[in-house]
């Protein structure tokens, strides 16, 4: 059985630092795939394939409407980053918050939320900054990283935004808020639940 | 019978019956004699003969944006459309057009296929600008920024360093392409 679990727990009151999002290692009962996250804020890499030639001519360029309304709307995210980086028009067209918005909830339907879109309209770039932060999490190949230091964020909520899936299906998704300033919670350990006590676990 | 749906004949008048044809001029000058139900899935077409009173069945439509090349593609599509259309009238057989539609874009190139989308674009084919777009999509999916940059045809107007600011901010999104 591989569930995969993608998560992202949000802060939220944002005082904080502008684009924080926390995202912890959930932990895994057997053998449930889940995603351990990070923070993927300021990497300083350089660029590494910083070439500007090898470029052929080509016969017929598309007009940006067509681009614009026909292709960017069906790219992923990192073939839309891509796509910003060929030119400034092309930046300026990848760079509408409904195309990212778009990407984000259909890889995370528990954003659909307004709370969370609240939240994420907060972002320097909105959803292109949540969906790049929370990238590293859909990869479960690559290692984090950096870890999360929890105690450097003085949230005064998380929001946890988890969708399950099994075998590509959805089959939970849920948003959660949690508060993070009482003595409750500062004195507990770190645990989020999803489903109320009597609640199941329905299969579609 | 009908001819075979991968043909994609055009001017062959002989073997029609008494469907009527409707003539269509490439941008450079060939003629295309097609039967009426696939050019009417050609909206500019469609349009054209429903507002003119005054067309005839000799009207030659010109169509100066498509290529005869085009074309050809173009009423491949639409032709192997229409039969399907016709064997079966309530519901298309899907997984038959999805495997003639995958075996159609194999055998484009990049420049067809991008070709083929501003004509269908032009043509008013939303159907078919819709399956291309989508085709040329997944071909610029997870490509360098080069590939797509050279895929759409666009001119690199960044200064270096904006460009390296740029490839900065979405790092996340390079690693790992796949070679062009």
């Amino acid at each position: 059985m591989a569930f995969d679990c993608r998560c992202n727990l949000t802060t939220s009151k944002l005082p904080i630092k502008s684009s924080t999002k926390l995202c912890c290692p959930l932990s895994s009962p057997s053998d449930n795939k889940m995603s351990s996250c990070s923070t993927s804020s300021s990497t300083t890499k350089t660029a590494d394939h910083a070439s500007s030639g090898a470029t052929t001519t080509t016969i017929s360029a598309f007009h940006p409407d067509i681009i614009q309304t026909h292709i960017l709307t069906r790219l992923d995210g990192p073939t839309l980053a891509a796509a910003a980086c060929t030119s400034s028009q092309l930046q300026a067209l990848s760079s509408d918050d409904k195309l990212w918005q778009e990407i984000c909830t259909a890889t995370w339907p528990s954003i659909n939320d307004l709370r969370v879109s609240q939240v994420i309209s907060t972002f320097p770039a909105g959803h292109r900054s949540f969906f790049s932060d929370s990238f590293p999490v859909l990869d479960h190949r690559r290692p984090s990283k950096q870890s999360v230091n929890c105690y450097s964020l003085l949230s005064t909520e998380l929001i946890s935004c988890v969708d399950i899936y099994y075998k590509d299906a959805l089959i939970l998704s849920k948003t959660r808020e949690t508060e993070t300033e009482t003595g409750w919670f500062l004195c507990s350990p770190f645990r989020v639940d999803l489903l109320d006590p009597k609640e199941s676990f329905r299969r579609r | 019978m009908s001819s075979s749906i991968a043909s994609s004949s055009s001017s062959s008048s002989s073997s029609s019956k008494k469907e009527k044809k409707i003539s269509l001029k490439t941008s450079d000058g060939e003629v295309f004699e097609v039967e009426e139900p696939v050019a009417m899935q050609l909206e500019i077409v469609r349009s054209f003969f429903a507002d003119n009173e005054d067309v005839t069945e000799q009207t030659v439509m010109p169509l100066p944006n498509v290529s005869t090349a085009a074309m050809h593609g173009i009423l491949e599509y639409c032709r192997a459309h229409e039969e399907f259309r016709r064997r079966m009238p309530e519901a298309a057989p899907e997984e038959e057009v999805r495997a003639f539609e995958a075996g159609y874009v194999d055998r484009k190139s990049n420049e067809e296929l991008k070709e083929m989308i501003l004509a269908a674009n032009y043509l008013n084919i939303s159907k078919l600008l819709d399956f291309l777009t989508g085709v040329a999509a997944k071909r610029i999916e997870n490509k360098s920024v080069e590939y797509v940059r050279a895929f759409f045809g666009v001119e690199n107007d960044f200064t270096p360093e904006e460009e390296a600011n740029l490839r900065r901010e979405y790092e996340w999104a390079f690693e790992g392409v796949d070679e062009d």
